[in-house]
């Protein structure tokens, strides 16, 4: 998850005022424009950039490892919404991707994306998501365990 | 009209299942867990990446406008 003390400094402020200012500025662009697919790619870059120098962390010989029935019963619940997820996008594109009785996920978003301010908050949200990457702090790293 | 009903509720599921998961940590594997774990690695770290690039591209560079 995302360093605490990283979200609580100053800088936080002017990271978050030109995350919403990048956010206003992209939501505002039209689709299937060489700008709007540049301002996609910008951030796209710098989280790869972050991704590819991140050094990968070491899980601590410690830390017992779960069993493979329970992970498994753990993860059931994602993996059944992600199954109907799928089956219904798959049936959906079936149906020609933008059948009114059952619209894929993209349809269904797509009615969002018309307004302005619901594309910013959308924006927001996937900015967001890749600043808390960037501000993540590497598991498995605990001064004094070795 | 129902099949968006259904991806709204599945949407809803998955924000209440991850509440739940926060609420009672080492009982459930919540999606910030999941991500986390495969924030980690590089090929997991490269993998989110590209997932989010989609989402990125799908949503701000190559959305439709509704028929």
């Amino acid at each position: 998850m995302a360093d605490v003390r990283a979200l609580r400094s100053p800088w936080s402020v002017v990271v978050l005022a030109a995350l919403v200012a990048y956010a206003w500025w992209l939501s505002g662009l039209v689709a299937f424009t060489t700008s709007a697919t540049v301002a996609v790619a910008v951030p796209v870059a710098a989280l790869l950039a972050v991704a590819l120098l991140t050094p990968s962390a070491r899980a601590p010989d410690d830390r017992p490892r779960p069993d493979t029935a329970v992970a498994a019963r753990r993860l059931a619940p994602w993996l059944a919404l992600v199954s109907m997820a799928v089956v219904l996008e798959i049936v959906g594109l079936a149906l020609g991707g933008r059948s009114p009785a059952v619209p894929t996920l993209s349809t269904v978003v797509d009615h969002a994306l018309v307004d302005r301010f619901s594309r910013f908050a959308l924006c927001c949200a996937w900015l967001g998501i890749g600043v808390l990457a960037v501000l993540r702090r590497p598991r498995g790293r605990r001064p004094g365990r070795g | 009209m129902t099949v968006t009903a259904v991806w709204m509720l599945l949407l809803v599921a998955a924000l209440a299942w991850e509440v739940a998961c926060h609420r009672s940590p080492g009982r459930r594997t919540s999606l910030a867990e999941i991500t986390s774990r495969l924030w980690s690695g590089r090929a997991g770290r490269l993998l989110l990446v590209l997932l989010w690039a989609f989402v990125g591209w799908h949503l701000f560079a190559r959305h439709g406008s509704p028929a």
